[in-house]
């Protein structure tokens, strides 16, 4: 418990800048994005080279730089930029509308140089802010009135009705995740948490009833129950994902020795079942490095909110590691066929630019709220 | 501390779904580890079988009989198809081979999923317009494949048989067989199937999940089956059939004769090789190859056109017999008891009527043809007189009736190889019937209906039946290579042949494995059979009372040659014609069995089918099979 309570002995400086940084969360995310650069390559080379892996390097080195550049920023400016953030990542989300589909979606966006941008992506982390500005209050102590809960729904249901129209039902589950996180650490009440989850469960209900999934979300939804009942349909990528991860074992068979990596087994291994090529190349015990750094990034998170200067750098915080906690357990549990195939990318691994940005720029600003955490008493009372 | 406390419960519950995480990790991976690793291994390599070519099969001389081309045949790799498009080609596949999608579809589903298997009936242009629209059809591609051929025909196809599709019964007998290849039918395509087979090659190759071949590519070549060659030659069966069959035509134009049916061997008395094998009628084993209709199927099977007669054909052997009654005769020192010695020499006066008790019939008399005067045992044998051999037969009933010498006679038969399968190497071999008191003994149980009322009442066996055995009817039945056999076995010392048709099998490098004759029976015969007997033979074709001796007349090396005729009698038909010859007679080597189902006398419709033979086996110009009457 103690590793999560930051109790206020140091003193509190205005206007000082020198906290250092937080190195075992810099490891943590360093040594994941360098195990991803060598999993992408491993998972893309026989079919595409190393070009996969240039772009993930990239991606990577762009990554890291919007990371530091966040995390010198002051957090708190962040709140003042919300409208703006907001109204960047509606246009976006609707922009994408305007573009041909793309495998049946209008997930990207295409940018000159043929860059595909992803705006779901940058969406999580513009509603963990918003959601972190709307929720804090103005004052730390202020209780989390229906008021304050109504608007921040009333705020996310734009985004939220976008990214379900593309349709990317993976984002609009993390957006449910994120938001029930980050309410209950902004001291919703037992009350007001009933509440708010009959109500989405009467929308879930509402959905099934009036058929609003489409039939392949359905399926995927349901395949990981049985993946053999449909081996060829979508209960495939999960059937071939369990025996790619299963035959690694214990040690794994080598890196760049996975047979069935090599020969592309599983459809997707570079990007959403990135987690097959560890699985089979380095067995449990790299499988269980990669979960273990991971956990170590969020439990970094969580120290983070529990350190920070005021309630709003806590919720993003807070919001950031349960962003994480959603891609983990939902991508590695798809892999493992224990959670349905949503098209949720595993941060700094699955070979693609927006997520490893925006999953940079998360940390970079929850990494700000850290930097930033002794810049002046934030709670009146402890 | 509202703060801390939220954040804890948010951290155990995140610990929480991190472990069960790392617990499903551990399970996949080290609990149901190895099963997945068996299962990925069986992942990495997909096999397609490529078909063995069969061995060849080739004369004594090695002149091709029966050999494997390679033509364009569509084969079908199941796990290169992804499902969803397995419809289309399906459909694509119908459409170009203009057959029935459903036929098509069926062929998919017999074969199972994953699988590989061949299409037939591919032409040149079909596989052609396939090879170069591959993108239509995924997984299907165009391989030689070998086919069976018979560049002589239907020549020699009882001897060869003829290849099939492998049928359930077939895998069931041995499952190491490729269901969608072929297996050898009938005759040494039967016989040797296993030697012929060859061994199936197989392509290995990775393929993605969407069933594109990628990275290695490993094949086995197959191995093509071992060269069968045969102890039959080439030109001596040409004749043999062509004097079967002409001998046949020509036994339609007498009286009294309906011949459909008939076989000839060509026994080498000195090795047990057979060196011609014919039965009529003939069929085409390449039509197996190309598919029959059901019409034509069931013509040929009607006409018994399948049947190797000369092996499957069970004829009464009428006269023929009449060596086994000499041999006996001799051995055993038993002469009729009215010639005026009991030595061979002996003579008794053939009336063509003989008086005794005890007939089959009831009678007290029995005809036959007119009485052939004076006869001792030479010329009874050369001039067939039915008394000479009757009396004998009385002779050997009257001395041992009711004793364990009472079957002496059928002993001989069946020591020479009547009554058994003589154990040659081909299928289908049937084992004729050397009636005795057993037999009949042994139909009252099991089919009554067989036995007459007056024997079920009287006497069960009696010596009228001995007489039948002693000419080669009643109940008798032999096979044209049985006969033979037992010719042999009394012309060449005493040595009864499991006969064959293979002389080796020739392996890829070159090496061959000699097949042996097998021998079943061993006899010593007495100098007096030696002496006597071949040169009795003899009579028949060179005596001018002989009953052959029309049929050779024309022969040049006649001197050389001996045999006995048979007519036998079926009742409600026409006699079946026997002739079964030896030659040299000084240094025996070739034994020649001829039976004409149907068609009259031996003499005239039998003989002169292996005076033919004989003629080419001296070097002699063959004559017509008319010449000489």
């Amino acid at each position: 418990m103690a590793l999560f309570m930051e109790t206020k002995t140091r003193t509190e400086q205005e206007g000082s800048k020198s906290t250092p940084i937080d190195v075992l969360l810099l490891l943590a995310m360093v040594m994941l994005i360098s195990f991803g650069i060598l999993m992408v390559y491993s998972a893309s080379r026989e079919f595409d080279g190393s070009r996969l892996m240039e772009r993930q390097v990239i991606f990577a080195g762009i990554g890291m730089a919007l990371f530091l550049l966040l995390s010198w920023m002051d957090y708190r400016e962040f709140r003042l930029f919300s409208p703006v953030v907001y109204g960047v990542t509606i246009f976006m989300l609707a922009i994408v509308f305007a573009q041909a589909k793309v495998a049946g979606t209008n997930r990207w966006l295409s940018l000159p140089g043929g860059f595909n941008l992803q705006p779901s992506e940058f969406a999580k982390l513009s509603v963990i802010l918003l959601l972190a500005a709307v929720l804090a209050g103005t004052f730390d102590d202020e209780d989390l009135t229906w008021r304050r809960i109504g608007g921040a729904l009333l705020m996310l249901a734009i985004p939220g009705i976008l990214i379900v129209l593309q349709p990317d039902l993976g984002t609009a589950l993390a957006f449910g995740f994120v938001t029930i996180v980050i309410l209950f650490a902004a001291g919703a009440t037992i009350w007001q948490l009933s509440a708010l989850s009959s109500f989405a469960a009467f929308g879930v209900w509402i959905i099934f009833r009036y058929e609003l999934l489409h039939d392949y979300q359905l399926a995927r939804l349901t395949s990981f129950l049985d993946p053999t009942a449909d081996s060829l349909g979508s209960g495939y990528n999960v059937l071939n994902s369990l025996t790619t991860i299963g035959s690694g074992q214990l040690f794994g068979r080598g890196l760049f020795n996975g047979a069935l990596t090599e020969r592309s087994f599983v459809p997707e291994q570079e990007t959403d079942f990135i987690f097959t090529a560890v699985g089979e190349q380095l067995g449990f015990v790299g499988g269980a490095l990669v979960i273990l750094a991971y956990a170590l990034i969020i439990l970094r998170l969580l120290r983070i909110a529990t350190s920070a200067s005021d309630r709003f750098g806590s919720l993003i915080a807070v919001g950031v590691a349960a962003l994480f906690v959603f891609h983990v357990v939902v991508n590695v549990g798809m892999t493992l066929a224990v959670m349905p195939v949503t098209g949720i990318p595993l941060p700094f691994m699955s070979a693609g630019g927006s997520s490893m940005l925006a999953m940079c720029m998360a940390l970079g600003v929850a990494h700000s709220v850290w930097r930033h955490r002794d810049l002046k008493p934030a709670r009146s009372k402890s | 501390m509202r703060l801390e406390i939220r954040v804890a419960a948010l951290a155990t519950v995140f610990a929480l779904m991190f472990g069960a995480l790392v617990t499903r990790l551990w399970v996949v991976q080290i609990a149901e580890g190895p099963v997945h690793v068996q299962k990925s291994q069986g992942l990495e390599w997909s096999e397609s079988q490529t078909a063995a070519a069969r061995g060849d099969i080739v004369d004594a001389n090695g002149v091709v009989l029966a050999t494997s081309i390679q033509v364009p045949g569509v084969v079908v790799t199941r796990s290169q198809i992804p499902a969803d498009v397995e419809p289309t080609v399906i459909q694509e596949l119908a459409g170009v081979l203009g057959r029935d999608p459903g036929e098509i579809a069926e062929l998919f589903a017999s074969a199972g999923s994953g699988s590989t298997f061949t299409v037939d009936g591919v032409t040149s242009d079909v596989a052609y317009f396939i090879m170069t629209h591959r993108s239509r059809f995924p997984g299907v591609s165009i391989r030689n494949i070998p086919e069976r051929v018979y560049p002589e025909g239907s020549f020699m196809a009882h001897v060869l048989g003829h290849v099939g599709r492998v049928s359930q019964d077939d895998l069931v007998a041995n499952s190491d067989l490729d269901p969608n290849g072929t297996v050898g039918k009938l005759g040494v395509e039967g016989k040797y199937d296993d030697v012929l087979q060859g061994e199936a090659g197989a392509e290995f190759y990775q393929v993605r999940p969407d069933g594109t071949p990628y990275g290695e590519r490993r094949t086995v070549a197959a191995a093509q089956g071992n060269t069968v060659q045969l102890t039959v030659d080439v030109s001596l069966q040409m004749v043999t059939e062509t004097a079967l069959a002409d001998g046949i035509a020509r036994a339609k134009t007498l009286k009294d004769t309906d011949p459909q049916r008939g076989a000839v061997v060509v026994l080498n008395a000195k090795t047990g090789e057979v060196e011609a094998m014919a039965s009529f009628p003939f069929f085409d084993p390449s039509q197996f190859v190309i598919g029959l209709t059901q019409t034509e199927y069931e013509v040929l099977r009607d006409s018994q056109a399948f049947n190797n007669l000369a092996i499957q054909g069970l004829y009464p052997p009428g006269s023929a017999m009449k060596a086994i009654t000499y041999v006996t005769a001799v051995e055993e020192g038993i002469y009729p008891e009215s010639a005026n010695t009991q030595t061979p020499n002996g003579s008794l006066e053939c009336t063509g009527v003989l008086t005794a008790n005890g007939l089959d019939d009831g009678s007290q008399k029995r005809f036959t043809d007119p009485g052939h005067g004076f006869v001792d045992l030479h010329n009874a044998l050369g001039e067939s007189c039915n008394i000479y051999f009757w009396e004998v037969a009385l002779a050997i009933w009257s001395k041992y009736q009711g004793t364990d010498k009472e079957n002496i006679l059928q002993r001989y038969a069946r020591s020479v190889g009547l009554g058994s399968l003589t154990g040659i190497d081909l299928w289908g071999e049937r084992a004729g019937r050397v009636p005795d008191r057993e037999l009949f003994e042994q139909w009252l149980i099991d089919s009554p209906a067989l036995i007459s009322d007056d024997r079920k009442n009287g006497n069960l066996w009696v010596g009228g039946d001995l007489m039948n055995v002693a000419i080669g009817q009643g109940e008798t039945l032999a096979t044209p290579l049985q006969m033979a056999v037992a010719y042999a076995a009394l012309a060449n010392g005493g040595t009864v042949w499991k006969p064959r048709v293979v002389d080796r099998i020739i392996h890829s490098d070159g090496t061959a494995e000699e097949m042996q004759s097998g021998i079943s029976n061993q006899i010593t015969w007495s100098e007096q059979f030696e002496s006597i007997f071949r040169e009795d033979l003899g009579r028949t074709t060179n005596s001018i009372d002989g009953t052959a001796y029309q049929a050779f007349r024309s022969m040049s090396n006649v001197n050389q040659v001996g045999g006995k005729t048979g007519t036998a009698q079926r009742a409600g038909n026409p006699n079946t014609a026997w002739f079964v010859g030896v030659a040299p007679l000084n240094d025996p080597e070739w034994v020649v069995a001829v039976v004409l189902e149907d068609g009259g006398g031996g003499g005239t419709s039998a003989a002169p089918v292996a005076r033919q033979i004989y003629q080419y086996l001296f070097g002699e110009e063959i004559d017509p099979i008319g010449a000489g009457f």
